[in-house]
């Protein structure tokens, strides 16, 4: 027999606990941070508030917009048209997320859904880490800041909508450690042990012509994601993919990170603070 | 007032804007806490929230609308928090402080533990509508507005969580009815 508490006057106060005022170094650090940067200007013609629409003005407006798709899809539409995407014109049979969405020559194909992410078509080289990558337009990459976002650096790669998020990183192996051991307990630290095989028993996958590991999704909340990593001479390297916002499928998350995969090559002698290398990349 | 401030604020003027930091920097702080369980993170989220208020007040165009907007600021600059730091710092034990609100008698070091293990555990969408909900005591339609997502999905996601939380004591006090005399 057991003894069972009322959970909910705990949670209530475990839940009050903590700092009720903001500290005043940071209210100071909000005043500099305010003083020193400036806003950002908006056109002078636009409303303080947004107008309100009367009900004729409103029917109004909307019958425009119709008017304005109906032209304009007619225009795509009509037959010879040279504008790019336009039935007749220069189709692209790879789908590029540089390129204008481009109609199908068939008169009444069913729509293909859109893929989740875009085509590969944008390049980046890390000074910093001694890879190149290649990542959908309308993303975000940011280059390694110092600590920023992760303690040692990190480069960082967002989706447009800022769910997907690709973290790549190498660092300089220490001498005198169990290579896969340091990898786990430095790079691949987790919060849920039982998700954290040893490196040797991770799946094998070929990254940039040199056999790397993945791990696949583990469905750690909050953070399920998936990691590569990759030892090259004196130098490891580190692939974790997120998604922030909606937690995606182990398929669609596991397909997304091949898709990086394909596209990345290394350099691991071009890193800040490698030693001469002992495997050059293919 | 606050709506002079954020009008203030609007044209440029610094002073008026840290008065509304006066006003509201301490909720944010105590939401941003909640959320983040960690004090250092949590300032600076609300550093990050106020930089990114100020410099896009401009483009808040209803001034009544200061309060939901500087929320979902804030909501937005712990995600980020979260995601950046999530492994790297996923083993620190954060401990409660001292002050007005300091340790409940009521919660035990073990319910400490315990719950906060299995906030841990929920993503940070979970993270925010719970605190947002039960620490802020905000409505649903607001918390919605704020996380931008239907009100629907706001009420399954603060049930998770809440149950998650409960569920966490409830395994955690299966205690022997000896051992709990003896205590």
């Amino acid at each position: 027999m057991n003894v069972q508490r009322d959970p909910d006057p705990i949670l209530a106060a475990w839940l009050h606990e903590g700092p009720t005022r903001l500290p005043d170094a940071t209210r100071r650090a909000i005043a500099v941070s305010i003083r020193t940067t400036r806003q950002t200007r908006l056109p002078s013609w636009l409303p303080w508030r947004a107008p309100t629409l009367t009900g004729m003005t409103r029917y109004a407006l909307a019958a425009v917009a119709v008017v304005a798709v109906v032209v304009g899809g007619l225009y795509l539409l009509k037959p010879g048209s040279s504008q790019p995407g336009g039935v007749g014109g220069p189709g692209s049979p790879v789908p590029s997320a540089s390129s204008s969405p481009s109609a199908s020559p068939t008169p009444s194909p069913p729509p293909s859904p859109e893929p989740p992410v875009g085509a590969m078509t944008q390049a980046f080289t890390s000074p910093t880490f001694g890879y190149a990558i290649r990542y959908p337009a309308g993303w975000t990459a940011t280059a390694t800041t110092g600590d920023a976002p992760t303690p040692g650096g990190a480069d960082g790669f967002e989706s447009a909508a800022k769910g997907w998020y690709l973290r790549a990183l190498s660092r300089a192996i220490p001498d005198g450690v169990v290579v896969d051991d340091w990898i786990v307990q430095t790079l691949q630290k987790s919060d849920d042990p039982g998700c954290m095989p040893p490196r040797n028993t991770q799946e094998s996958v070929v990254i940039g012509g040199h056999e790397g590991r993945i791990l696949g999704f583990c469905g750690v909340l909050p953070a399920p994601q998936i990691e590569a990593t990759i030892v090259l001479g004196k130098r490891a390297y580190l692939f974790t993919l997120f998604e922030t916002q909606e937690t995606p499928s182990a398929e669609e998350a596991r397909a997304l990170m091949d898709r990086f995969i394909t596209t990345i090559t290394f350099g691991p002698a071009s890193a800040e603070g490698s030693p001469a290398p002992s495997a050059s990349p293919s | 007032m606050r709506t002079r401030l954020v009008e203030r604020a609007r044209e440029g003027d610094d002073v008026a804007f840290s008065e509304l930091v006066d006003l509201d920097g301490d909720v944010c702080y105590g939401i941003a806490f909640r959320i983040l369980r960690d004090a250092m993170r949590a300032q600076d989220a609300v550093q990050q929230a106020f930089l990114i208020a100020w410099r896009e007040h401009p483009r808040l165009r209803d001034p009544e609308r200061f309060g939901p907007w500087l929320h979902r600021l804030l909501v937005n600059a712990c995600y980020e928090e979260l995601r950046r730091y999530r492994r790297w710092n996923a083993n620190i034990r954060v401990l409660p402080v001292d002050g007005p609100s300091g340790p409940d008698p009521i919660v035990s070091v073990d319910d400490r533990d315990t719950l906060d293990r299995a906030f841990q555990r929920l993503t940070p969408e979970h993270r925010a509508v719970f605190v947002l909900h039960h620490h802020a005591g905000l409505p649903l339609a607001e918390i919605a507005e704020i996380v931008g997502a239907p009100v629907g999905t706001v009420k399954s996601r603060l049930h998770y969580a809440t149950q998650s939380l409960r569920a966490a004591i409830v395994a955690d006090s299966q205690v022997d009815p000896q051992e709990a005399r003896l205590a």
